[in-house]
């Protein structure tokens, strides 16, 4: 906790060295500009938010509608094929990813997405690894998401990675558990309850060293993917749970 | 602020909005010149920022609130500049044009990793660690000045300081290391 207090007062510290004062040249060339920026009424206002809210909606709904017409096609073409050859291991692809995480349509009551600063690629990848370690480094990853959102209790992060194959997210998870259980991970215990979920998972909780006082990870993997949701602050475990059985389920 | 400058400046008033600009520019500035860390690019966000409320002002139910909206309008103008220096090309600056003297409480090596993670957050996660730890706003302000639920705010700042800290931990651990094997 002494720490926690340190570093918040390192932070203090650190952002009090700048500039407080604006130069005056700034001010007067924006100034002189209000020549040419007419004002405008409040319904005008009101449209442009109304647009500006519309818009980080439309990569979800450009995947919901290539999600729609892939079922279609498979429907069509694949599933009336009675006998043909099965799917031992189940490939998830690149474009479901979104669909998995936490959206503002898929939201528990209650509950924001920060869409906004949703992270994705290799920057994704190792967010759930305690940074400054080794990390996961494969030739065989294809995309990561990590989503994080919140309500009035907690934080939560959900995360997925996927992989060309269910050996590689095998192996990526192997790494995680034994990064996990080392002194270079969080200092989390693990939980000797399997939390049931996918071809293979597990779960840790406790304090992150001296920085989140309490916090909860799940991981699993499900064929060629890797997800995990994580609960910090005041996170509520059933919550957490919640949130992984329902990713769980979107993958499915 | 003077209210009946916010509703003079409302009705078009130049004269009453060039006072509301440098009532409101320094305040505006200091948080810009530390989310983009760069004195002209906050000047350039600054300028944006007062045009917009200029422009928006006429749309401004309650003129009390002015700040809070003006800061919200200099966030958004913070996350443009960012996003358009990204697409152009991707660079760390190190800011070298603070005034106030440096922190001797602060190691150069922990000055250098925080300034480096700090610019790998996001703008809204930057905005936030500022309000919180440099304008000294709660989080329920931080929600009403940003338009976002108070949940979305603690998780911002939650991930912002868990990579700011990480970033001085890492460096700890990799001198540490680094002690070992010599």
């Amino acid at each position: 906790m002494t720490r926690e207090r340190d570093f918040d007062d390192i932070l203090a510290a650190w952002l009090d060295e700048g500039v407080d004062g604006a130069p005056e040249r700034f001010v007067w060339a924006a100034i002189d500009g209000l020549e040419r920026t007419p004002q405008r009424g409040r319904w005008a206002v009101s449209i442009e938010e109304f647009l500006m809210n519309l818009k980080p909606l439309a990569p979800i709904l450009g995947v919901i509608v290539v999600a729609a017409l892939a079922v279609a096609g498979y429907q069509a073409f694949w599933a009336s094929d009675v006998g043909g050859p099965t799917i031992n291991q189940r490939l998830v692809t690149e474009e479901q990813l979104p669909l998995i995480v936490l959206t503002d349509e898929n939201a528990p009551d209650g509950f924001t997405v920060d869409e906004q600063t949703a992270l994705t690629g290799r920057e994704a990848l190792n967010q759930p690894l305690r940074p400054g370690g080794a990390a996961i480094d494969t030739p065989a990853f294809v995309d990561a998401l990590s989503v994080t959102g919140g309500d009035e209790v907690g934080g939560y992060q959900t995360w997925t990675a996927l992989f060309e194959t269910p050996e590689a997210a095998e192996a990526a998870f192997d790494f995680i558990v034994t990064e996990h259980d080392s002194p270079e991970g969080w200092n989390l215990a693990a939980v000797k309850t399997d939390p049931g979920l996918g071809d293979e998972s597990a779960a840790w909780t406790g304090q992150q060293y001296d920085f989140t006082p309490n916090a909860r990870t799940i991981f699993w993997r499900e064929g060629n993917l890797l997800l995990a949701v994580v609960g910090f602050a005041d996170w509520d475990a059933d919550t957490v749970t919640a949130l992984a059985n329902q990713m769980a389920d979107r993958v499915d | 602020m003077d209210r009946s400058l916010v509703e003079r400046a409302q009705r078009g008033d130049r004269e009453a909005f060039t006072s509301l600009a440098f009532d409101l520019s320094d305040r505006l500035f200091a948080v810009a010149h530390r989310i983009l860390r760069d004195f002209d690019s906050a000047g350039d966000a600054l300028q944006v920022t007062l045009l917009r409320i200029w422009r928006d002002l006429p749309s401004l139910r309650d003129p009390d609130l002015i700040e809070g909206w003006a800061f919200r309008i200099l966030v958004r103008a913070c996350h443009d500049h960012l996003r358009r220096q990204r697409r152009r090309a991707p660079t760390l600056r190190l800011m070298v044009d603070a005034t106030s003297e440096p922190d001797p409480a602060i190691a150069i090596a922990d000055r250098e990793q925080l300034e480096a993670a700090f610019q790998r957050l996001p703008t809204e996660q930057r905005a936030a660690v500022i309000l919180h730890y440099y304008r000294g706003l709660t989080l329920r302000e931080i929600a009403e000045v940003l338009a976002v639920p108070i949940g979305t705010v603690s998780s911002r700042l939650h991930y912002a300081k868990r990579a700011l800290r990480a970033a001085i931990e890492a460096d700890a651990r990799r001198a540490a290391r680094k002690g070992h094997s010599a």
